[in-house]
């Protein structure tokens, strides 16, 4: 539940554990054991674009208590900005899970669910809403929220089954309206009035109802069987439930709050589907290839209306939306090796969609169509790695590529500096970043 | 006749060298990195030199081995931050399993797989728990040693030579070879205990040639017959 908080509280957020559970020494299965650990990460970012300079500071720390089969996990985020000048804290996991018997384990409170084998376009998850922009300032993998729920499994000698329900409705995972990664091409900075018949110039920019929702009712419900033949590891999945991902309904609004009639607001709703969905994954390695499908069928998605609503009130009607069917794919390979004291890891993923009742002006799913595109460099000891990584949108060709070289101290401690850069023009999907001229330098320190 | 003689001789003897192949795969199949006990736990710590820079880890290793099945997961317990990795290897009839779980996800591994780097130590997922399972053929060599056997056993990566205990079967050495006969890797095992009647390694150590690089493995508790879940090697259970 994200909470506004001070820089102290984030900093003794982080220093309690740490100072109480300073290295926990190794116990013996079955006595009691804790165990605090955590990433405290740096980043100082210069964006010559915008000739303006910020920092960061992201604390992650984490606590587990374990006796027998119980584990008890603790952990938080905390971050603190200084453009926009913010901290937020929030907890991350928060969960029992018991281990009964031979066969059996349950689980309950904040946990990461299972994102299925795909790396960066998950299909078959439905669950752990992602932030695909994370990717751009991290070059790793989309930062993915944790659900509230209770989630059952029963393990066989080659398979599994898992039934999880996730009681409310889970927290959006959008970029805050402030941040550079919000899509802010997708918003007009001009209105044409036709009764008054002049333009009204962008004022600000809200979210509606975001807030609010954390703890609301709203169960969604997944099944899953796996089955861990010789061949791969093959998941089918049922869900029912509201979607993780977030359509963005806006409306543009004369602002009440300051009686400017030249000036206008635009209000998002964002909305989640409720759909009944199947899913398929299969995931599996060949020598030094590894492999990976992800499909999902889902039906009855309620589509967002085009262009803009407008209202001169602030909005509590929201226009109605059609349906449509949807059928999408991910499959990616990755390739590891070793030439001589140089690794070698590559890795490709490309994600399709198709649709199915749409209606005539239907606009799809932001990267619906899109693959990633990465390859990473090291020395035998890992110390020094380089990455390139290149996603592209098949609908717009707009492009990211996000480079990074790191160096790692020690097992602890590593220094990485990264540039994305973009691709395409301003109102393209990865093209409306492509003013952005940013570098980040980050410093990362687990213990 | 001659002719049949010298025909008959070649026939017995290259028969006998397939059944000495065929003992020597066996004896060899049988060999251990640990201990041939039908299900064991034990804890041990990687000490992991290179590039000048000492890493440590502990693990906790849990083995279980019925008449045609093997099951073994390894778990890092230390440091703190890498305590979600583990090494799920599953060994039956249809052939070899296994997965690795780092912080991000589980992956599955083909066997054989000789590029990852266990837990960023020197092992491999292809050479952490057996000495030459993957052997197409293998004969036996001389050994000085009267209480070990010695084993060249042939791969589709080059030779390796496995030392291991007459009567036990655990293993004492092996020395890993390229197809161009070059010393890649050397495992000594460098200090022995006993439980429960039964030897395993105190400590051992995986050398690493190219690199330099070294892994020192010190084992610090072991239990034998402690009753082990089938939950814990299921791979959807990392």
């Amino acid at each position: 539940m994200p909470c506004d908080s001070s820089p102290l509280r984030i900093a003794l957020a982080f220093l309690i554990p740490f100072c109480i559970f300073p290295r926990a020494a190794h116990p013996a299965e079955g006595d009691f054991a804790v165990r605090a650990s955590g990433t405290a990460d740096f980043s100082y970012v210069r964006d010559a674009g915008a000739g303006d300079d910020w920092g960061s500071a992201f604390f992650a720390p984490a606590f587990e208590a374990s006796w027998h089969g119980t584990l008890f996990r603790f952990s938080a985020l905390a971050e603190q900005r200084t453009r926009p000048a913010d901290a937020a804290f929030s907890v991350n996991e928060l969960y029992v899970r018991v281990d009964l018997g031979d066969r059996f384990r349950i689980r309950a409170g904040r946990f990461p669910a299972d994102t299925g084998p795909a790396l960066f376009f998950h299909r078959s998850a439905f669950l752990g809403a992602s932030d695909p922009t994370t990717i751009f300032e991290s070059g790793g993998t989309p930062r993915t929220k944790n659900e509230d729920a209770g989630e059952f499994r029963f393990f066989g000698d080659a398979w599994s089954l898992a039934l999880f329900a996730a009681p409310f409705a889970p927290a959006y995972a959008l970029p805050d309206t402030q941040s550079p990664w919000f899509p802010m091409a997708d918003i007009p900075l001009s209105f044409y009035i036709p009764f008054y018949d002049y333009y009204a110039a962008l004022d600000s920019v809200f979210f509606d109802g975001v807030s609010g929702e954390v703890f609301t009712p709203d169960p969604a419900y997944r099944f899953s069987l796996t089955f861990n033949p010789s061949v791969a590891d093959v998941s089918a999945v049922f869900f029912y439930g509201r979607e993780r991902s977030v359509s963005l309904f806006p409306m543009a609004v004369w602002p009440s709050r300051t009686n400017d009639m030249n000036s206008f607001d635009i209000y998002l709703k964002p909305l989640r589907n409720l759909i009944a969905a199947f899913g398929l994954s299969a995931s599996g390695s060949s020598a030094d290839v590894s492999y990976w499908l992800d499909a999902s069928a889902t039906f009855g998605a309620a589509t967002k209306p085009p262009g803009f609503a407008f209202s001169t009130a602030e909005p509590t009607e929201w226009p109605a939306a059609g349906s449509y069917d949807s059928f999408g794919a991910t499959g990616g390979l990755g390739w590891t090796t070793l030439i001589g004291p140089v690794g070698i890891a590559a890795t490709a993923e490309v994600t399709w969609s198709l649709f199915g009742n749409e209606p005539d002006d239907f606009e799809p799913p932001s990267l619906d169509r899109a693959g990633v595109f990465a390859l990473r460099l090291y020395d035998g000891e890992e110390r020094i790695s380089g990455d390139s990584t290149l996603a592209v949108d098949f609908r717009d060709w707009s492009a990211a590529l996000v480079v990074s070289a790191r160096y790692r101290f020690t097992d602890m401690t590593a220094l990485s500096l990264s540039a994305p850069f973009f691709f395409g023009d301003e109102d393209d999907s990865l093209g409306q970043y492509a003013t952005r001229k940013t570098v980040h330098l980050n410093f990362t320190y687990r213990y | 006749m001659r002719f049949l003689i010298r025909a008959a001789f070649l026939f017995v003897l290259a028969v006998s060298v397939q059944a000495l192949e065929r003992d020597a795969l066996a004896v060899l199949a049988e060999a251990t990195l640990f201990s041939d006990a039908p299900a064991y736990s034990l804890l041990m710590t990687m000490s992991i030199s290179g590039g000048g820079t000492v890493k440590e880890r502990s693990l906790s290793l849990k083995s279980l081995r019925g008449s045609d099945t093997e099951k073994t997961l390894a778990v890092v317990t230390a440091p703190a931050f890498l305590n979600k990795m583990a090494f799920l290897r599953i060994r039956d009839a249809s052939g070899t399993r296994q997965w690795l779980k780092t912080s991000n996800a589980v992956r599955r591994l083909a066997e054989g797989n000789k590029n990852e780097r266990l837990f960023g130590s020197d092992f491999t997922a292809a050479d952490f728990l057996d000495a030459a399972t993957d052997a197409r053929s293998a004969v036996f060599v001389s050994e000085d040693d009267a209480s070990l056997v010695a084993v060249r056993a042939e791969t589709d990566d080059g030779a390796r030579l496995v030392r291991f205990g007459k009567a036990d079967g655990l293993v004492r050495s092996v020395d890993y070879f390229d197809n161009d006969g070059t010393l890649l890797k050397r495992y000594r095992v460098t200090e022995l205990a006993e439980r429960g009647g039964r030897p395993y390694p105190k400590t051992a150590v995986m050398e690493d040639l190219k690199s330099g690089g070294s892994t020192k493995l010190t084992v610090t508790g072991m239990e034998d017959s402690s009753p082990i879940p089938d939950r814990v090697f299921n791979p959807n259970a990392l």
